[in-house]
């Protein structure tokens, strides 16, 4: 296969399609990890030892979890056309993504929550700020590591991707696909973080000028 | 009248020459001496023995009526449906029962239940796709010469690209769990695939999901061979032939046994197995040699020499099976909980873990250095007051940040292979070099994102004020580093999900090993985690003199 043949309408509309996949399971583990994280920040801030010690550890767990390791094992667990997942057998690709991708939210969102509130207590705004982009952050993390979906069969993006490139014989040829593709990833992903960027600058203007009207009024 | 006379006698000689001849598929066991012999033996007793106590010989011969148990599902060797058993496996056993003088009933089986049904005196032969291997050649009575024999092939897209078995270290192949033929592949392939059907294998294959799929040759047949069009697929590889055999029970008479195993050696003679594979079109390259094998001059006078062995499936046993068959033990009896430890059982799969074990310990190492090294270059280059440096280090992240591990990964992959030509260690370069980049960019984000919030104290650069402020995300990425590089397996690094994932391919066990690996990476992030932390605190001003 040439390379203009791979970069067709089809590839882009099936690209799309993936994209989608990957785009929809990241938003929902970053719904529903983010409260978790929240929970496990505040247990972790706990003043009860006891408390703080267990969140401590719930959270190292979530951490050490590798979500490439995650995602084979939920695939095992919960095999096509198995009768685990009852109703949502259907979404069984969003559902591996989604569940293989919440403990990484989950840890990572609380060490953020973590910070945050560290930098809110010290009474640094700004610093407990960065908790935005960094959210920004664990959504282009999150869209990255479901691309490992490729690996367990998932019809994702990357998926598409690598069928296609498989078919393209020239090595040089396939690079430049690839660079093709990355872009293609490049500005879909920048386009996804844009409105963390747009709230990160809004409210730390918001918070140095508050903190200059204070420093002013000292 | 010398002209009826005439016509009469040539009547006559017609009769004589169509009642002698053998006519293809019609009953020859007059003519097999040890067939006579069977029916001379049994036939003698058949009115003295009662029915709960008959022996296989005794009901077949006595009731004229041999029980085949076929499979009922596998196109092209047998299907059982409206108008009764079709099929290459179907027409031998047609062949046998008339050779044999008897009727003939057909019973589906499946590849669970063929020599249960055998064991408990539901069918009397089993001819259902069974490859005779040391594993079950004890358990049942397999008749010899073997009928057929398979391999397991490797089917990709027919593009003519020719594949050797050395470009298997580089490629994604998609199985099944439990193929004794995986033995062979896991240790040679860059990565495994694994599923637990062979139609969801077919059609991960129909879907483009799987680039290239092994599986049993009989199989995929449908898929590689088109009457009507050309395929889109073709075999590109073979290997591990296995002979299929049929079984009896255990403990068949003597007369038995030579019964059918003159039966068998007769149709490689006369060219039966040959027509009806033709006529169900399936492969004959075995049975054109053993139809020249049991023609010879040899096998004619010493049969038993001709004969083929079962395929060897025992694998060696490891150095650490006796401890592991006592771990299992001790579970079982202490805790009541029932694990095989597959790992520790053959020499091929102990190898296969201690290797994969050994270059993820090097992997989380390497990850852990040259992600800190990634990261911090990063972070001075982008607070660099050098544009050069600064536009360098922009153009590295956003690539970094913005492209999925797995495309990295992949183009890593094709970079190295590029570079230096596959090998594991041009293999371990690229998953390092991915996985680093990644985070070691995203930690040098943010690092540079507290650079600019953050100013220079006495005794304390600016730099590293800000590495102390971005401690938590740098900790963080460092960890995930760690985490990530349990994905270097997509690009052939032989570690340990990779090695894993190839014992559960042939010895199963599937969750076991997934809560082994998710045990390594816990243990291995917690390490790295106390390192990274002792680490930073001893580098980095303390967050009482940053505030």
């Amino acid at each position: 296969m040439m390379l203009l043949e791979a970069v067709s309408p089809d590839f882009l509309m099936a690209f799309l399609r993936g994209f989608s996949l990957n785009l929809g399971a990241s938003v929902l583990a970053l719904a529903i990890g983010l409260p978790l994280a929240l929970v496990a920040a505040l247990g972790m801030l706990s003043r009860v030892g006891i408390v703080a010690r267990l969140f401590k550890t719930y959270n190292r767990l979530l951490h050490a979890l590798p979500v490439f390791v995650v995602l084979f094992f939920l695939s095992g667990l919960l095999p096509n056309g198995g009768a685990r997942l009852g109703p949502l057998a259907e979404m069984r690709p969003l559902v591996l993504l989604v569940l293989g991708n919440i403990p990484y939210v989950a840890a990572y969102g609380a060490d953020q929550f973590v910070a945050m509130f560290r930098h809110l207590r010290k009474g640094d705004r700004r610093a407990a700020l960065l908790v935005i982009p960094s959210f920004g952050r664990a959504l282009q993390m999150v869209i990255s590591s479901s691309c490992l979906g490729a690996a367990i069969g998932v019809p994702e993006a990357m998926s598409v991707v690598i069928f296609t490139a498989e078919q393209i014989a020239d090595e040089a040829a396939r690079l430049i696909f690839f660079v093709a593709v990355g872009l293609l990833f490049v500005a879909a992903q920048r386009i996804c973080v844009i409105p963390f960027g747009i709230l990160h600058r809004v409210t730390d203007r918001r918070a140095m000028s508050a903190q200059m009207t204070a420093d002013a009024a000292r | 009248m010398s002209r009826l006379q005439g016509f009469g006698a040539l009547v006559t000689l017609a009769a004589l020459i169509w009642v002698i001849a053998p006519t293809p598929g019609a009953t020859q066991s007059t003519e097999l001496p040890a067939v006579k012999a069977l029916h001379a033996k049994v036939a003698a007793g058949c009115e003295n023995q009662a029915n709960e106590t008959r022996s296989v010989e005794t009901r077949v011969v006595c009731d004229r009526l041999l029980r085949v148990g076929l499979r009922g599902d596998y196109p092209r060797f047998a299907e059982i449906g409206p108008a009764g058993a079709t099929g290459f496996e179907a027409d031998v056993a047609r062949e046998i029962a008339a050779r044999l003088d008897v009727a003939l009933e057909a019973v589906a089986v499946t590849p669970v239940n063929r020599i249960s049904k055998l064991g408990e005196g539901e069918v009397d032969l089993v001819i259902a796709t069974m490859g005779h291997n040391t594993q079950r050649d004890p358990t049942v009575h397999f008749l010899r010469p073997h009928y057929f024999q398979s391999e397991t092939i490797i089917v990709g897209a027919g593009d003519q690209t020719p594949l050797a078995w050395e470009d298997l270290e580089a490629r994604l192949v998609c199985t099944t769990v439990g193929n004794y033929s995986n033995v062979i592949l896991a240790p040679d392939v860059g990565r495994l695939m694994l599923f637990s059907r062979s139609q969801q294998l077919i059609d991960a294959l129909l879907n483009e999901m799987c680039p290239l799929i092994a599986q049993d040759d009989t199989l995929l047949l449908p898929l590689v061979s088109s009457e009507t069009e050309p395929s889109r697929f073709e075999r590109k590889l073979g290997f591990a032939p296995v002979p299929w055999g049929m079984a009896m029970p255990l403990g068949i008479s003597d007369e038995m046994a030579a019964a059918m195993s003159e039966i068998l050696k007769e149709m490689h003679r006369d060219g039966s197995f040959l027509r009806l594979a033709r006529k169900y079109d399936v492969p004959v390259a075995f049975l054109t040699e053993e139809q020249e094998r049991w023609q010879s001059a040899e096998c004619r006078a010493a049969p038993e020499s001709c004969l083929s062995p079962p395929l060897n499936v025992q694998l060696a046993r490891s150095p650490v099976a006796g401890l592991g068959a006592r771990i299992e033990s001790a579970l079982k009896a202490r805790l009541g909980i029932e694990v095989r430890l597959g790992f520790m059982e053959s020499d091929v799969a102990w190898r296969l873990f201690l290797g994969g074990l050994g270059t993820s310990m090097l992997a989380v190492s390497l990850a852990l250095m040259a992600t800190t090294l990634v990261g911090l270059s990063i972070g001075k280059m982008l607070v660099s007051p050098i544009w050069l440096l600064r536009a360098l280090a922009k153009s590295v992240l956003t690539v970094f940040q913005n492209a999925p591990v797995m495309l990295v990964l992949v183009v890593m992959g094709t970079l190295t292979v590029w570079t230096f030509s596959y090998s594991y260690s041009s293999a371990m370069l690229a998953a390092i070099l991915a996985i680093a980049g990644m985070n070691g960019s995203f930690a040098g984000a943010a690092v540079a994102e507290a650079y600019r919030i953050t100013e220079a104290r006495e005794g304390t650069s600016r730099f590293m004020r800000a590495l102390s402020l971005s401690s938590a995300q740098v900790d963080s990425y460092l960890i995930n580093a760690v985490r990530g590089i349990s994905a270097a397996s997509v690009v052939g690094v032989p570690d340990l999900v990779n090695a894993l994932n190839g014992i559960t391919a042939f010895s199963g066990s599937q969750t076991f090993y997934y809560w082994l690996l998710v045990l390594f990476y816990i243990v291995a992030v917690l390490f790295a985690a106390q390192l990274t932390r002792r680490g930073l605190s001893r580098i980095l001003p303390s967050e009482g003199a940053v505030s």
